[in-house]
């Protein structure tokens, strides 16, 4: 399901670029992250690793074992600079989708 | 959809967040077709290209540590 999402935002990149600025995400290291969205022709998203930042455990995408929860974050700033975390949510079927 | 634009007005009005620190990422050349190196850092309040915008991130589940 990543993926397919990830792929919509790469094609639509352009649209959303006028009102948000977008980020991917991962744990993995950056030469891992990168040969992954070059076979899905990632081109126009900004990739990030998180390196040693505590960023996704500390966001709810990451437990303490180091597993892996999809997470959409919305972070804002405030115009003296403060960052804040406005929410967080989890992609998840319906549950009515069998 | 309008449910969906009921929703996006609701959170919308939800009080401001938490403040969080500026944490520190690892991105690459911005082309994909120039390698992977160099491995730069950059802060999260460096992905913000202009005020007043916000700032989506996916998480995307890739990579244990």
């Amino acid at each position: 399901m990543c993926t397919a999402w990830l792929d919509s935002f790469n094609g639509v990149a352009h649209h959303l670029a006028q009102n948000i600025d977008l980020a991917v995400v991962a744990a993995a290291d950056p030469s891992t992250l990168r040969a992954h969205a070059r076979t899905r022709g990632w081109d126009k998203l900004r990739l990030l690793s998180a390196g040693d930042s505590a960023f996704k455990y500390d966001l709810g995408s990451e437990d303490r074992e180091g597993n892996q929860d999809s997470t959409i974050s919305v972070v804002t700033r405030d115009s003296d600079g403060t960052l804040r975390h406005f929410y967080s949510v989890h992609p998840r079927l319906a549950e009515d989708i069998q | 959809m309008k449910q969906r634009e009921r929703c996006a007005e609701l959170r919308w009005g939800l009080p401001k967040g938490a403040t969080i620190r500026d944490y520190e990422f690892l991105e690459g050349p911005a082309s994909l077709d120039k390698g992977d190196e160099p491995v730069r850092k950059v802060r999260l309040s460096k992905l913000f290209t202009a005020p007043d915008r916000a700032l989506v991130i996916y998480q995307m589940m890739y990579g244990k540590r």
